[in-house]
């Protein structure tokens, strides 16, 4: 057999192939979450049979920011606290692509808090995904919204006192329709909790607990990355259907995952699109990539609507 | 010719201990009197890339500290590669052989001496881990730095991690410096101390920054974290408390620049931290506070940008923001400080004039000041003087107009909860009272009275916010602002010992400029030249529209600081241009 018609041999790594291979090695510190997060997320990818010229992530700035950077897809490397924001204007613009923000708790709960309950709130179709490290990782290791009461952290040298979100709750009560929350340890779960959201209209959030060893866990000393697995394994309790109010975190406390909101609610551009149909009839005429979420096509009514109108036809 | 120096770099894989190295070496060399001035890169990310500390030691203070060395001390391949061309002839290159294999790229008369940092930490140590003890052992031995001095700081940082860590790190530090025994031989430097321990400290832009604000009576700090300002808040967070004072991590820059207008309001000196793309959201409150007429100080550590950039990168690109950054007309003083010492005074008195002013003041440090060491004259607070804010006399309690139109365009404020009067603090435009007024002839009026507080300023600028070296007979004048500062001195004194007299005009408060000072600096020259670390020429544009000339722009964006050679190479040039070498032979003639 001559060489050229010998198969390449298949990938090594299942996520190679959504990687974006010169740009590795990454940043992230050894034991840091954020990597598992991602395998899970490409796997999920991978399962879904999205056709990936459609799929489109967006991220702030921060450790978890980064992940944009590393995949294979089209990315959008945006603004501190504002993925959202852009990610909303980008789906409405064109609501055939698939849109998944991935950013770290204090982008998407502190700066960016407002945007995450707006969007949730008018269910904009797409995937939230949060890497909640409980810090800010890239700064250097300061408290975040989600940094546990007692925790220490640089802007918190004596211990944190304020009380942390509990971003499911937040989610829930904002409108989100789909709301999951997994460790890194849970690579399982967590891969089929992302494919689950993605594969779900409107706004979908994934929360990931995940370990930076590098600036949380050594200031609170809580080991390394495999200690943080080993505390996930011991102390997270699988309650799927949890009802929100319920599954706040607290430091070092039991983590308690699962798929807690699961409902279904018109989207934002779903719900556009039918209202101003409705009223405007065939005078609305759909953005481009609309067209399917309108039954008739109106775009031949209109026109002849149109010169009907100015040619004051009355006959 | 420069005073005696010994100028170390030390490269390695950012989380490597390169940073800790240098500083504890810089640290040691200042306790046994020596001066220090260190310089740091590091790269965005929190593990990984290239970081290089440089420090440089000598007997006398340092203005500046360039970015050539003589010993370069290479953790792995990328280092040396990297930093090799950065070497001072007959510099010396240590290298770790286990992570350097390739030392083909070094060229020139470079001595290259193999340290094994890996082996001997491994072997002496028994962790790798300790590398950058045996490169800190090796270093003190180099510098003439002694040994027990340099274990009285490495204890002090392990000591919270147990007898067995401090050990092995010690035992590799030893192991350096024994290395350092046997191969250093006359490359040895020696330096004699000058100053006496306890006259001087080493500390950074950013920790002389909020030790300034402590000193001015700050009482309220609101930031949010950004590179390269963080260690402000950082700072704040464990030592405002000590003084009565109240720090809070805010949910973004525009809350934290909003509760600080609010502490303000209330009579607290304010303050909040931030870095570019923090400072453009603080925009529209920055304008709410110069309308209201509220004392709030900003802090902007400047870094690289557009936008994310260049977030761990020296560059002066905010100037026009600050001076010009808002919708609709709102008048604010901007300071830059041009050391770690001015980053102390300087935020002292950006306090002063706010409280005097009634206004938002703009501290434009940078990265580089931000994250540098430096030997400074322990600081004197009985130099710092804190202003208070204007208050009303009895007699204009009696019908109090929070915004009444003064001669110096200052009126007297309130704080709330002051029986007989109310302190009205409006967005929109307003009279005298505080009240809606949105005439023309009114907003006219009130823009005036807004304004005049810069002019009743600029006058007092001059008095005291500039540093000028005129020198006699000088053709040229150099203008620079912020952490120019050192490498301009430098590059003026070598120009000198070639015969060349430069004046240098570097003020301290570039918004309001201290016109009448540099009127006069402008009119004793043939050419200016005006040097700054940005890509548009951002203060040259200012000068220019205001003074109305034609000054010969030297910019850099390099990310790094530039350096006395630099600017010392643009001096000579333009000194060529007026005084060109004599037409030479025939050729010249018939050309
Ligand atoms: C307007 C603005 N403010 C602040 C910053 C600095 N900044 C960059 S990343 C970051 C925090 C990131 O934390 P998080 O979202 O939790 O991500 P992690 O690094 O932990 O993954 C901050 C404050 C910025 N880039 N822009
Ligand atoms: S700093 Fe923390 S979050 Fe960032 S890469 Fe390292 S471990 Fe991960
Ligand atoms: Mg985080």
């Amino acid at each position: 057999m001559s060489a050229d018609v010998i198969a390449p041999p298949p990938p090594e790594n299942p996520t190679e192939d959504w990687l974006r291979e010169e740009r590795i090695p990454h940043i992230w510190c050894p034991g840091c979450g954020i990597g598992t997060s991602v395998n899970c997320f490409t796997q999920a990818l991978e399962e879904s049979k999205l056709d990936r010229d459609n799929v489109v992530i967006v991220s702030g700035i921060g450790c978890t920011g980064r992940v944009a950077g590393y995949l294979k897809l089209d990315s959008f490397h945006t603004t501190h606290g504002r993925p959202i924001p852009f990610a909303t204007g980008l789906k409405l613009a064109n609501p055939k692509l698939k849109v998944i923000v991935y950013s770290g708790d204090g982008d998407l709960f502190a700066i960016g808090g407002n945007h995450f309950f707006h969007a949730a709130r008018r269910n904009v179709d797409m995937t939230v995904i949060c890497v909640n490290n409980m810090t800010y990782g890239m700064t250097g290791g300061q408290v975040t919204p989600t940094t546990p009461i007692g925790a220490k952290a640089t802007t918190s040298p004596f211990g944190n006192i304020e009380e942390p979100f509990n971003l499911p709750f937040i989610a829930h009560s904002c409108g989100a329709v789909y709301v999951a929350r997994w460790t890194s340890f849970h690579v399982r779960q967590l891969t089929k909790a992302i494919r689950d959201a993605i594969a779900k209209p409107g706004f979908t959030f994934v929360e990931v607990i995940s370990p930076c060893p590098t600036l949380f866990s050594r200031r609170n000393r809580l080991g390394d990355g495999l200690d943080a697995m080993k505390f996930y394994k011991a102390h997270s309790e699988i309650r799927n259907g949890a009802d929100t109010r319920e599954v706040a975190i607290s430091h070092q406390s039991k983590i308690i995952c699962g798929k807690f909101v699961d409902i279904t609610r018109t989207t934002w551009h779903d719900a556009q699109a039918a209202h101003l149909h409705r009223v405007m009839g065939n005078r609305f005429v759909p953005p481009r990539n609309w067209e399917h979420l309108i039954k008739s096509d109106p775009m031949e009514d209109l026109v002849a609507e149109t010169i009907r109108d100015s040619s004051g036809d009355g006959s | 010719m420069s005073a005696p120096h010994v100028l170390i770099r030390i490269g390695g894989e950012g989380g490597e201990g390169i940073i800790s190295t240098g500083d504890l070496l810089s640290r040691a060399a200042s306790r046994q009197g020596l001066c220090i001035m260190t310089y740091r890169t590091y790269p965005a990310e929190i593990k990984g890339g290239l970081a290089q500390f440089q420090m440089k030691l000598a007997s006398d203070p340092i203005r500046s500290i360039g970015l050539r060395f003589q010993h370069l001390m290479a953790f792995n391949q990328e280092a040396l590669d990297a930093f090799h061309d950065g070497m001072l002839k007959g510099g010396t290159i240590y290298y770790d052989p286990a992570e350097c294999p390739d030392l083909s790229k070094v060229s020139g008369e470079i001595e290259r001496v193999p340290i094994p940092l890996t082996d001997l930490a491994k072997e002496k140590g028994g962790s790798i881990r300790g590398k950058n003890m045996v490169a800190l052992g090796f270093l003190s031995r180099l510098a003439s730095v002694d040994l027990e001095t340099v274990a009285g700081l490495v204890r002090e940082k392990f000591k919270r991690k147990g007898e067995k860590v401090l050990d092995s790190n010690l035992a590799s530090l030893n192991a350096g410096y024994d290395l350092g025994d046997q191969t250093i031989d006359g490359r040895g430097v020696k330096l004699t101390p000058k100053s006496q321990r306890g006259q001087s400290i080493v500390i950074s832009g950013n920790e002389a920054t909020m030790l300034g604000a402590l000193a001015a009576g700050c009482k309220y700090m609101a930031g949010y974290p950004i590179t390269p300002a963080s260690s402000i808040l950082e700072f704040a967070t464990r030592h405002l408390p000590r003084f009565g004072g109240t720090v809070v991590q805010a949910e973004d820059e525009i809350s934290a620049m909003a509760s600080c207008i609010g502490a303000s309001f209330v009579g607290k000196k304010a303050m909040t931290a931030t870095s570019g793309p923090g400072l453009m959201l603080k925009g529209e409150l920055i304008t709410l506070a110069s309308t209201q007429e509220l004392p709030v100080v900003i802090i902007d550590v400047q870094r690289g940008g557009p936008s994310t950039g260049l977030p761990t990168k020296q560059e002066q690109s905010d100037l026009k923001f600050a001076i010009y950054g808002t919708a609709g007309e709102a008048p604010k003083i901007v300071v830059a400080p041009a050391t770690v010492e001015d980053c102390f005074y300087l935020t002292a008195k950006a306090f002063s004039l706010a409280e005097e002013y009634q206004m938002p003041v703009i501290v434009l440090s940078d990265t580089n000041l931000a994250v540098r060491t430096e030997t400074v004259p322990e600081f004197d607070v009985s130099r710092v003087d804190v202003a208070e804010r204007l208050r009303p006399t009895p007699e204009q309690m009696k019908d109090y107009k929070r915004y009444e139109d003064t001669p110096t365009g200052v009126s007297p404020i309130i704080d709330p909860g002051t029986p007989g009067g109310l302190h009205i603090a409006p967005g929109l435009e307003h009279d005298e009272y505080g009240t809606p007024c949105y005439t023309g002839v009114n907003h006219t009026k009130m823009n005036a009275k807004r304004f005049r507080k810069l002019e009743t300023l600029s006058k007092r600028a001059e008095e005291w916010m500039a540093d000028w070296a005129p020198v006699e007979g000088a053709e040229l004048c150099i203008i620079g602002w912020g952490s120019t500062k050192g490498a301009i001195q430098e590059a003026c004194q070598m120009a000198a010992e070639r015969g060349i007299r430069v004046s240098h005009f570097h003020p301290r408060i570039v918004a309001p400029l201290p016109e009448a000072q540099i009127r006069e600096a402008l009119s004793k020259v043939k050419k200016v030249i005006v040097v700054e670390e940005n890509f548009t020429g951002q203060f040259s544009h200012f000068l220019k529209a205001k003074f109305k000339f034609d000054p010969v722009e030297v910019l850099r964006s390099m990310g790094v600081p530039i350096t006395p050679d630099e600017v010392l190479e643009e001096i000579v040039k333009v000194h060529e241009t007026l005084h060109p070498a004599k037409p030479q032979g025939a050729s010249y003639a018939h050309r």
